[in-house]
């Protein structure tokens, strides 16, 4: 069993940092360029991790195929990694279980875990998600990010989640793809400008993780400030 | 005893753990399932095989889950030989749970299929919808816009659409084409509407209608011409675009079709506007089937009533289509138009519904021109 990395996330939620002191003799992974600083004394490789087909599957669920690795010698050291997007970061220690994130929400991950992406078909096609979805399987620590703050929501039973909102989410939960339940029977005009047509269902026991922005929106909201192209 | 059984990986759910959970190795006894926790302290949990409540689930659909009698634990593995394994134990009373399980989920499979098919199915009938709509409610827009309209369409378009080089006024080609405008103009659906006529120097057989009342008729055709008539009949079928506005029809189709597009979809910036361009020509110049039945029945009704047969103009088409194998540049005019023989049936149709009428020949000379044109 790998040992628990010892960190601290910062600058929490929509700066947040993550601060990783490896002791000697450990290994942390990360996205490439998420790195922001580091002890002179660790060192960095550059690869493939987990050979070509999860390398492939990370980049179909929107992850690059370069994993960066950085170890520390016989004397320990700190290594820094911040987010793409404005947002938090969230820790989740892997059991032997699975956790699946929406595309692109790897940031980290330490001895023991192995991410690669799982065809998701039809359903991630409608849920927005893309088609295909990261799966971070082993035993280890794995850091994730998001757009916005993060909610983590212990779901007992059932659970709805709008699809653009869906950081993460344990692999013992179900999902469905559906209508808002009070949309059922309440005709095309609903579903199609509600704003709140398709959604996640998950079913029994298990986490997910909410992020509380949504990037699609944020864009749009953005780009009605944009300046007029004059030509 | 317990040892010689295998293992499988999978996890557990209890209050009693660190956050609720933890990974296990799981082991399947004669009686018992026993999962021991991947955590700190690696406690044991079991649950009887006879008190044993199954689930399906997980994000795979594949996961079995097995719950105690109070569900208060939980022993999960998505191993597919734990799912045999647990199956067959018990001495099968565990079968039947695990078959109404298979069924119910089989069911929703079937459930979302249905769904997505349902879905896909109703977005391309409101995209055809959408379409048909935006076809029809510009065809009843343009009739409701002036004819200048048409006529700037048609002035601007001239120069980027009409090659060179193009005859003088005073040659006999121009003159010839232009006395059967004369002669058909009062009997156009909008007489007075600004009719001209370009001929332009090609070995191509073709004429094309702008909007407004342009028309191009290239010497190729004229060549091929065996009677003045047939040469009417083609611009009594050009004419007949123009009076119909089929030009002006096509550019707000078009840009209806855009509209909706952008509507459905979203912005298409620049690709909108290299489609447009590339665009141009065939919106102006080349019609629908439909269109150009309309066409074939006005410019039929045109010749009727200024006293030209309107089988020339079937017989016209007629010579084209004989000749479509020998000479490529045929199939220009003719790709775009209807059946022959369609076309041929649909005028007499038209003309069985007329009163009767003695057709009388024009009186040009079609041989001198032709010679002018060697």
């Amino acid at each position: 069993m790998s040992s628990e990395l010892q960190f601290e996330i910062r600058l929490r939620p929509d700066f947040s940092l993550l601060e990783v002191k490896l002791r000697p003799g450990e290994t942390v992974y990360a996205e490439p360029s998420a790195m922001a600083s580091m002890s002179p004394n660790l060192t960095l490789k550059v690869g493939l991790k987990g050979g070509a087909l999860s390398s492939l599957g990370r980049m179909l669920g929107g992850e690059s195929m370069i994993v960066n690795t950085f170890s520390a010698g016989k004397d320990p050291g700190e290594v820094v990694f911040a987010p793409a997007q404005l947002g938090d970061t969230q820790h989740h220690r892997l059991t032997g279980g699975s956790l699946m994130l929406q595309r692109g929400a790897y940031m980290a991950s330490g001895e023991g875990v192995e991410v690669t992406g799982k065809w998701q078909g039809a359903k991630g096609f409608f849920s927005g998600e893309g088609l295909v979805l990261l799966k971070a399987t082993g035993t280890g620590d794995i850091f994730f990010t998001s757009f916005g703050a993060i909610l983590e929501i212990d779901v007992a039973d059932d659970y709805i989640v709008d699809t653009g909102f869906i950081v993460a989410f344990e692999d013992t939960l179900q999902y469905q793809v559906t209508v808002v339940p009070g949309l059922r029977g309440g005709g095309f005009k609903r579903l199609f400008f509600s704003g709140e047509g398709l959604v996640c269902r998950f079913s029994g026991q298990g986490k997910v993780w909410v992020q509380t922005r949504q990037v699609s929106p944020y864009l749009s909201w953005v780009h009605s400030f944009r300046p007029q192209k004059s030509s | 005893m317990i040892d010689s059984n295998p293992t499988f990986r999978g996890g557990l759910f209890h209050a009693d753990l660190p956050d609720g959970r933890s990974g296990a190795s799981i082991k399947l006894t004669r009686t018992e399932l026993v999962a021991e926790a991947l955590c700190e302290g690696q406690p044991q949990f079991a649950i009887p095989l006879n008190e044993c409540q199954l689930d399906l689930g997980g994000a795979s659909g594949k996961m079995v889950f097995c719950r105690n009698a109070d569900r208060s634990l939980t022993i999960f593995s998505e191993d597919p030989s734990f799912v045999a394994a647990v199956a067959q134990s018990a001495y099968g009373t565990l079968e039947a749970q695990f078959r109404s399980l298979r069924a119910r989920r089989r069911g929703e499979a079937n459930r979302f299929r249905v769904g997505v098919v349902a879905a896909t199915l109703a977005f391309a009938l409101v995209c055809v919808g959408v379409y048909f709509g935006v076809l029809a409610a510009a065809r009843t827009a343009v009739r409701a816009l002036p004819i200048r309209i048409d006529e700037q369409i048609g002035e601007m378009a001239i120069q980027s659409l009409v090659p060179e080089p193009r005859l003088d006024a005073d040659h006999p080609a121009t003159l010839l084409a232009h006395e059967i405008v004369q002669q058909l103009q009062p009997h156009a659906a909008i007489p007075e509407m600004n009719f001209r006529v370009l001929v332009v120097a090609s070995d191509e057989v073709n004429a094309f209608a702008l909007p407004g009342g342009q028309m191009v008729v290239y010497t190729g055709l004229l060549k091929k011409a065996e009677s003045p008539e047939q040469i009417a009949g083609v611009i009594a079928h050009e004419m007949s675009h123009a009076t119909l506005r089929h030009g002006l029809q096509g550019v707000s189709q078009s840009l209806g079709i855009v509209a909706a597009v952008q509507f459905l979809v979203g912005d298409l910036g620049g690709l909108v506007s290299i489609g447009s361009q590339l665009a141009q020509k065939s919106i102006l110049t080349s019609y629908s089937r439909t269109a150009e039945t309309e066409a074939d029945l006005e410019g039929a009704r045109m010749l009727h009533e200024a006293g030209i047969d309107p089988v020339a103009m079937a017989e016209f088409f007629a010579l084209l289509e004989a000749e479509v194998g020998d000479i490529p540049d045929v199939a220009a005019w003719i790709s775009t138009h209807p059946q022959h023989a369609q076309r041929v049936e649909d005028i007499r149709r038209l003309l069985q519904g007329l009163p009767k009428k003695q057709y009388r020949s024009l009186d040009l000379d079609l041989k001198a021109t032709q010679q002018a044109l060697q």
